[in-house]
Parts: C-alpha cells; sequence; structure tokens
C-alpha cells in the first residue's frame, strides 16, 4: 500500500485522462466539452463530465470536466492531475489553478476578457504574459494563441474553442486520433457551421503543431 | 489502452428525441437530470410539472420535446407548492406523476408534502429535489434529506446517472405498492455530470384514471382520523424495511475481517471508490447507502460490526452519521466513528477528492493527500462578477432607479431598493450597486413593507422579476394593499424565467405552450388588486421610466412600476435583434460614461482610449446611446 500519492503520474501509465475546460458563459466551453468527451467515446473510452451551470449565461466564470479512460467512477477531477487545461480566457485558467500540476498541458487563449471591476480602474489584471509566468510555476506547460484571431480568420469569433481544441489535438498525447476530433465536430454540429469550424480546428492545430516545433 | 477495453456497444450523444427511443440496451450519455427523465419514460408517468430552478430544471426541459409523442403532459407550474398539488392529484387518480425542484422549492412545498404524505397516493408519484452543496448556483446549502424524517416519506439517493434513471423507475414502483409519495434527491454534481446510461424498455402502463371519495383517508379536520393516518405511514415503511434495506442503491462490499469501514452516500461514494482503487485499500470494508429513509439498519450493523474504526462521508449535515451513532452504541462495541461531529470532514461546502483522500487517511493513519500544495491565484486575479447580459433590459431598469434618486437629491444609501431572486438580483453588483436584499421568492415586496412599518422614512423600492412576482410575490402585493404601505415595487418583466434558463413565465406563457392560457398581465392585477399608481414603462426609454418612477416614490401609498421587455437571450434567439449600435470614434472622447454607469459588456475600450461596441456582443439596446453626454453613440434597434 503506498504511503503517499504522487499525483504527477505521466499520461502514458495512466488509466485515465483529466481534461479541464474553462472559460466564460457564451464562450462556448460547454460545445467544447461535449466535443471533448464525444471524441473520447469514439475512440472507445468510458467517458464522464461535469458542468457547473449556475451562472454560464452571465458572462460568468465557467467550469467543466472532462474525464475518459478505461472505467471513470467521477468526472470530477483531484488536485493537480489535470493533464490538459484549454482556457477559453486567459485569467480563467489561473481559477482553476488548484486542478494544474506537472503534468498539465495549459492550452492559452490570449485574449482577454477584461471584468468590470478593472474597466472601472478598481483592480489590476494580469496579462498573458504573467497568466503564463503562474502556470510554469506550478510545473505546467503552456501553449498560448490568440484563438480569437484564429476564430475570426476561420469565419466567427465563437469558432475560437474549436480553435483551441485543435491545439489539443495537436499535442498528441491526448489518447484520441486528431480524426476522430474531427467525426466529433461533425457529428455535433450542424452542416452550415461545420466548415468554418473545421477550419478553425485547423488553425488551432497548425499553431501548436508551430510552437511545438519551434521548441 | 488495450483493444479489449474499448467498448464495442453503439453509444450515442444525446439528441434531443433520442430519450423518447424504445431500444433496449442501447446506451445515451446523459446528465443526471436527463437521466431521471428518461426513467420518468420508461416507468410511464403521466404527468410530470415542476418550478425551474437549478441544478433541477433539465428534468422537464428533456421530457418536454418527447412529452406529445409519448402522450405525456409536462408543464411548468407557477410555484413548487402548486407544482406538488398538481402532480399529487394526478397521482390521486393511479397514474404516475412527477414533480421536481431545486432544494429551495421543497421548502415552499412542504405545506403540501407533509399532509399529502397523510393521505398517501394510488399511482407512482416521486418528488425530485436537486440540493447544491457549495452553492454553485447561489441560495442555501440546505440538506433535503432532513424532509424525508420530516414528511416520514422514503428518500432515494443515487450517485450516478445510471443509478438515477433505474432508482426513479424504482421508486414509481415502491411508491403504487406503499402508496407513498417517494422523494429522490440529487446534488449538483450528480444532476449535472454526464455518462453512459443503458436504457431498458419503456413501459405502457395503461390506467384508467380512477378516484375513490374517501374523506377518511383524504382529508385532515377530524383528530383521529389524522392520527390514524399518521399511524399508518409509520407501518407501512416499517414493514417495507427489508425492501428498502435490500435494494440495489445499498451496497456493502467486505470480505469480512476488514479493520476499518467507510460509509459514503450520493457523490462522496464515487470518490470513496476512487481512492480505495487507486490506493489499493483491501483492509476497509465499505457500505454505500442510496437510501437515505429508511436507512439500512442492517447493513449498518454488519459495517461495525468487528471494526476498529468507521469513516461515514456525506455532504452537509451528519445525517447518517448520527444514525450510525446510535446504532454503534446500541451494539456497545467501542468501534470510533469519524466523520463531521469529530471535525474530519466540513459541513460546508461540497466535498472533493481531497476532503474524501483526506479523511479516509485519518481513518487509516496513512497520508493519502498530494505532495504539492495547492496553489493559490487570488491574488493575481481581479473578482469577476456575474453581469447584465448586453442588450438586457433590466440594466436599463436598474439606471434609471439609480437616476430616479440622483433626481431626488437622494444620495447613495438615501433609498432603499429590496432585491429578489432571478437575474434581477444583478442589480446588486457593479455599476449599479442598488439592490440591498435577496432573501427567497417574492420576499423583496414583504420585507420592504416591515422595513415601512418599522418608521423608516426613506423611499423603499422592491425588485422583482415577473416570474418570481408570480411565484410568490403576488401575496406580498395583496398585503401591501390591504395595508396601504408605501412602497414602489417595481416589476421587471422580461416575460420570462431567464435565469434558469428560459422557462416560460405566466407573463407570456402561450407563446411558448401554444394553447393553454392568455397572458396575464401584470398591470391589470396589480389594478384589480386596487393598487392605485399602476405604470408600464419600456426600460430601453431611459427617461420614461426615470420619470415613472419619480412619480411612483411620490405617491402616497403602494405603487407598482411594471417595466417590460423581452430578455436580450430571448431576443436574441428570437432573432428580433436588428442591428448593433455604433460609436463614432469622431465624438467619443473617452470619458468612459456608457461603461461606467451600464456595465455593458459589448462595451470596450479601445487602443486609442476610446470606446467601441463589440458587435459580435451588442444585444441591440439603447442604454448606452442614451447616456451618452456627446451623442457619439448611434444606437442599437430590436425589430419590436
Amino acid at each position: 500500500m503506498p504511503l503517499s500519492c504522487n499525483n504527477s503520474r505521466k499520461v502514458e501509465d495512466l488509466n485515465e485522462f483529466n481534461v479541464v475546460v474553462v472559460g466564460l458563459g457564451g464562450q462556448g466551453s460547454i460545445l467544447l466539452s461535449q466535443l471533448i468527451a464525444d471524441a473520447a467515446r469514439i475512440e472507445g473510452y468510458d467517458v464522464q463530465t461535469a458542468e457547473t451551470l449556475g451562472m454560464a449565461q452571465r458572462g460568468g466564470s465557467v467550469i467543466g470536466f472532462v474525464r475518459y479512460g478505461k472505467e471513470i467512477y467521477t468526472p470530477m477531477i483531484p488536485e493537480h492531475a489535470a493533464h490538459f487545461m484549454i482556457a477559453l480566457e486567459a485569467s480563467e485558467a489561473l481559477r482553476a489553478i488548484a486542478h494544474v500540476g506537472q503534468s498539465t498541458s495549459v492550452i492559452l487563449n490570449t485574449r482577454a476578457t477584461v471584468p468590470l471591476n478593472v474597466v472601472l480602474g478598481q483592480d489590476t489584471y494580469p496579462d498573458a504574459k504573467k497568466i503564463e509566468i503562474f502556470l510554469r510555476s506550478v510545473g505546467a506547460k503552456t501553449y498560448s494563441m490568440d484563438a480569437t484571431d484564429l476564430g475570426e480568420r476561420a469565419g466567427d469569433s465563437k469558432t475560437s474553442n474549436v480553435a483551441m481544441l485543435g491545439g489539443m489535438a495537436a499535442l498528441g498525447n491526448t489518447g484520441v486520433l486528431v480524426e476522430n476530433y474531427r467525426i466529433a465536430l461533425k457529428k455535433n454540429l450542424p452542416e452550415k457551421l461545420l466548415h468554418q469550424n473545421l477550419c478553425a480546428f485547423k488553425l488551432g492545430h497548425d499553431a501548436v503543431t508551430a510552437l511545438l516545433a519551434s521548441n | 489502452m488495450s483493444e479489449s477495453s474499448k467498448s464495442k456497444e453503439v453509444i450515442h450523444f444525446m439528441n434531443q428525441l433520442d430519450l423518447a427511443s424504445n431500444i433496449e440496451g442501447n446506451r445515451l450519455f446523459l446528465m443526471g437530470n436527463q437521466a431521471l427523465a428518461r426513467g420518468a419514460i420508461e416507468a410511464d408517468a403521466r404527468f410530470v410539472t415542476g418550478y425551474p430552478g437549478t441544478p433541477s430544471s433539465e428534468v422537464i426541459e428533456s421530457i418536454l420535446p418527447v412529452a406529445k409523442s409519448l402522450g405525456i403532459r409536462a408543464e411548468w407550474a407557477v410555484n413548487e407548492k402548486v407544482a406538488l398539488e398538481v402532480a399529487a392529484g394526478v397521482a390521486f387518480t393511479g397514474l404516475r406523476s412527477l414533480v421536481t425542484m431545486k432544494s429551495a422549492g421543497l421548502n415552499v412545498a412542504a405545506d403540501s408534502l407533509l399532509s399529502i404524505a397523510y393521505s398517501g397516493v394510488d399511482g407512482g408519484f416521486v418528488v425530485y429535489v436537486a440540493d447544491d452543496p457549495s452553492c454553485h448556483s447561489g441560495m442555501e446549502e440546505q440538506d433535503s434529506r432532513f424532509y424525508a424524517n420530516l414528511s416520514l416519506l422514503p428518500m432515494l439517493e443515487p450517485s450516478n446517472p445510471q443509478e438515477a434513471k433505474d432508482a426513479i423507475v424504482e421508486a414509481f414502483q415502491i411508491s403504487e405498492m406503499l402508496k407513498l409519495p417517494i422523494i429522490l434527491r440529487l446534488t449538483t454534481r450528480i444532476a449535472h455530470s454526464s455518462a453512459n446510461v443503458r436504457l431498458n424498455q419503456i413501459r405502457k402502463i395503461g390506467r384508467k384514471p380512477a378516484f375513490k371519495k374517501d374523506v377518511r383517508r383524504h382529508t385532515r379536520a377530524s383528530p383521529i382520523w389524522c392520527m390514524e393516518q399518521h399511524q399508518s405511514i409509520n407501518n407501512r415503511i416499517h414493514e417495507s424495511k427489508r425492501v428498502f434495506e435490500q435494494l440495489f442503491l445499498n451496497r456493502f462490499i467486505s470480505k469480512g475481517e476488514e479493520e476499518f469501514g467507510i460509509v459514503a452516500s450520493g457523490v462522496t461514494w464515487n470518490y470513496a471508490i476512487e481512492a480505495v482503487e487507486q490506493f489499493r485499500l483491501d483492509n476497509v470494508a465499505l457500505l454505500k447507502i442510496g437510501v437515505a429513509n429508511p436507512l439500512p439498519d442492517i447493513l449498518i450493523k454488519k459495517l461495525l460490526n468487528k471494526r476498529k474504526a468507521v469513516l461515514v462521508l456525506e455532504e452537509l449535515e451528519p445525517y447518517i452519521e448520527l444514525n450510525v451513532k446510535a446504532i454503534a452504541s446500541e451494539q456497545e462495541t467501542g468501534v470510533v466513528i469519524h466523520g463531521k461531529m469529530d471535525g474530519t470532514t466540513p459541513r460546508v461546502g461540497e466535498f472533493s477528492h481531497e476532503t474524501v483522500r483526506k479523511a479516509i487517511g485519518k481513518l487509516l493513519r496513512k497520508d493519502f493527500t498530494s505532495e504539492m500544495q495547492p496553489r493559490k491565484a487570488e491574488d493575481v486575479l481581479s473578482v469577476r462578477e456575474i453581469q447584465f447580459c448586453p442588450g438586457c433590459p433590466h440594466a436599463g431598469t436598474y439606471l434609471a432607479i439609480n437616476q430616479a434618486l440622483n433626481r431626488l437629491r437622494l444620495r447613495k444609501e438615501g433609498a432603499i431598493v429590496t432585491g429578489d431572486i432571478g437575474c434581477t438580483i444583478v442589480g446588486m453588483n457593479k455599476p449599479f450597486e442598488s439592490c440591498w436584499t435577496e432573501i427567497c421568492m417574492g420576499a423583496s415586496i414583504s420585507v420592504a413593507a416591515g422595513l415601512r412599518y418599522s418608521g423608516i422614512e426613506k423611499p423603499i423600492l422592491a425588485t422583482i422579476g415577473d416570474s418570481t412576482f408570480f411565484h410568490n410575490g403576488l401575496q406580498a402585493l395583496i398585503n401591501l394593499v390591504l395595508n396601504n404601505i408605501r412602497v414602489v415595487v417595481v416589476v421587471l418583466d422580461n416575460q420570462i424565467t431567464a435565469m434558469t434558463g428560459q422557462q416560460p413565465s405566466p407573463s407570456n406563457y402561450q407563446k411558448y405552450t401554444g394553447d393553454y392560457a392568455k397572458p396575464i398581465k401584470i398591470e391589470e392585477i396589480s389594478g384589480s388588486f386596487g393598487v392605485e399608481f399602476v405604470r408600464v414603462v419600456d426600460p430601453f426609454n431611459l427617461k420614461a421610466t426615470t420619470e415613472a418612477l419619480i412619480e411612483a416614490i411620490n405617491f402616497e401609498g403602494p405603487s407598482v412600476v411594471v417595466s417590460r421587455r423581452s430578455c436580450a437571450l430571448d431576443a436574441r434567439r428570437r432573432k428580433i435583434i436588428e442591428r448593433a449600435g455604433w460609436i463614432d470614434p469622431q465624438k467619443c472622447t473617452g470619458c468612459l460614461a456608457c461603461i461606467k454607469l451600464s456595465g455593458c459588456p459589448a462595451l470596450a475600450i479601445s487602443s486609442d482610449k476610446k470606446v467601441a461596441i463589440d458587435e459580435s456582443q451588442c444585444g441591440g439596446c439603447t442604454i448606452c446611446a442614451s447616456i451618452c453626454p456627446y451623442h457619439a453613440i448611434t444606437p442599437g434597434r430590436w425589430k419590436i
């Protein structure tokens, strides 16, 4: 019986994959969780998801969990145990910092949605650089992209969530084939939105592939 | 990952209509609430009602699209008490019936629940209540398990979506067997978690309704009959204890000689088995309790027997723990019980893997917690308060309230604004900071009356949404009129139950249901109650709204201002937003008055320190344009 637990096991040794999706209400985090879950299901894993939906419509913080593997008991993810985090808004990554650890890869949208009290000059807001440094200080790897811009290039800034999914898929260690993410997109999106979403997926995929090549 | 672990079965992602599919053995990926909906369909529930409340609303929302094809009557009621009574009426006739609500809703319905328990039912009757540890959707951290004790009714508590679906089917059957309503409780983490659920066939019971006159059973006026009814419930529960004890929701896992024991229920069971598996804990016997009332005494005794120490894992109050302690003290085995009462687990907030690992560590005198200390990021993070959506009419109403108070030369705390449940409470946040209180449905009006009675002379305004007003504000308004209390009731009528996900409201019910009812006009009923000052305003017209509010504040007696505009999310969905606003960069001076006063998320400061409107977010309202002192903003427009 192990006397203490080490949550920072390597992804390859794992029975499960833990994904945290953070963002703001209206940024498409629920669809993103659904796409990650469906791709994992197509791959053949047992999957569970959990969402905090309470205030999602009011621009509040939203956090979603997706877990997949051989057998999943709960979608809730232990502290430091996320393997992947997608932050649709940069600073929201810090709100879920407890789940980030040495085996976490964070896909970060550098585009900020500044809270009102910051606009009113009553508080300060960390820039993307500061957020990256913070994430690295707990041992995470970060992959930053202006996903909102990628979404706009694909035809609609609302596809930024799918651009970030492309980024995660490009890491190559999610246990899910890139093709299965595309199948999940085709299954879950209406015909008329599919093209721009596939385009966003590719832009995000290319962005992270370029980051991996430059490292 | 090995090939063998891959599931070969056909699994479908939920599509609205799949919920009615009748292919046994198929798996659907369902949220806990959707699983309950499917279970109710499989059990042939004929009637489903409730009042929206996070995290319970998806049960009815999932049934509504398929209700007609299955011949189910599904609807939203005006409040939980009415919902429970209507559903009970159906169950009195032998048909199966389901009512759903959040924890606070059960308080509203409690009066009916306790009485209906005495009558009992003939058709299966399930009362679904969703509790919310950690207050993800606001409101108290209520532990509704105590309602099982209070009402004497059985309560089931599944741990995952599959169990939820199977449990509700079982609940309908047991309810008919005992002729008693059954309460089914989930918490947010199960209600809003999704997993694969294996479907069973949809049964068709095909019963004809019949209601037999039996005053000895269905009335309470005679004390003797009442006590008979009370005794009868106790007898039925007592006689069926074995049925509950052996229900699949309870599980005892032991090889016999373990030194330690863990009792877990609801979501804590999932954390417990994950820890047992991950840390290969073989010296621990496990008891899962999925029936909160009546508790499985025999299994609890088995678990306690010969153990050195036992840990009870449950969120919120020490409900199971108290009973485990009582049984342990009868047995006099000297077993140590860890739980809330010795501080092993917290009474506040939901559990996590860490809560459970720490507690198991204490039980086994080992350390299962992570080596890493969790980092806190609060010092670099700024608070993100919930805000009104772009285009929200409530922003206009609160802005008008603030301007009215300004024009009356009242300082920030020179008038009291009591708030209420729902989106309207966002008026307590920046930049409005209007609301002082939020208590429960309708209380804005009655608490305002009390403040007035105390002798406070400031203007007192009560702000309340339309759905909340119909839910429980009506009676408070009648009370204002009866006692001629000078309070301004501002009804923010966005014609929808917005915060819980856009369910219909009585002020615009027929739009959604097509045929049931005409809209009920708040100004008309207020007038017929005897309110002498009633105005209807458009919150996009800031000037007129402000003036109506000033008049209302000056009126000596109860007054009602109905501020009416569709919810912005509903307007977006119905595509009635015609165009976004536009700011002329030549005219914008960067004074930021628009942002400071409206707080609209679609307004952003551009690189040249001026304000620009994000067209993709803009809700097309006119509020920022009416604020701008330099007339730099061309307002957005709605078709109606």
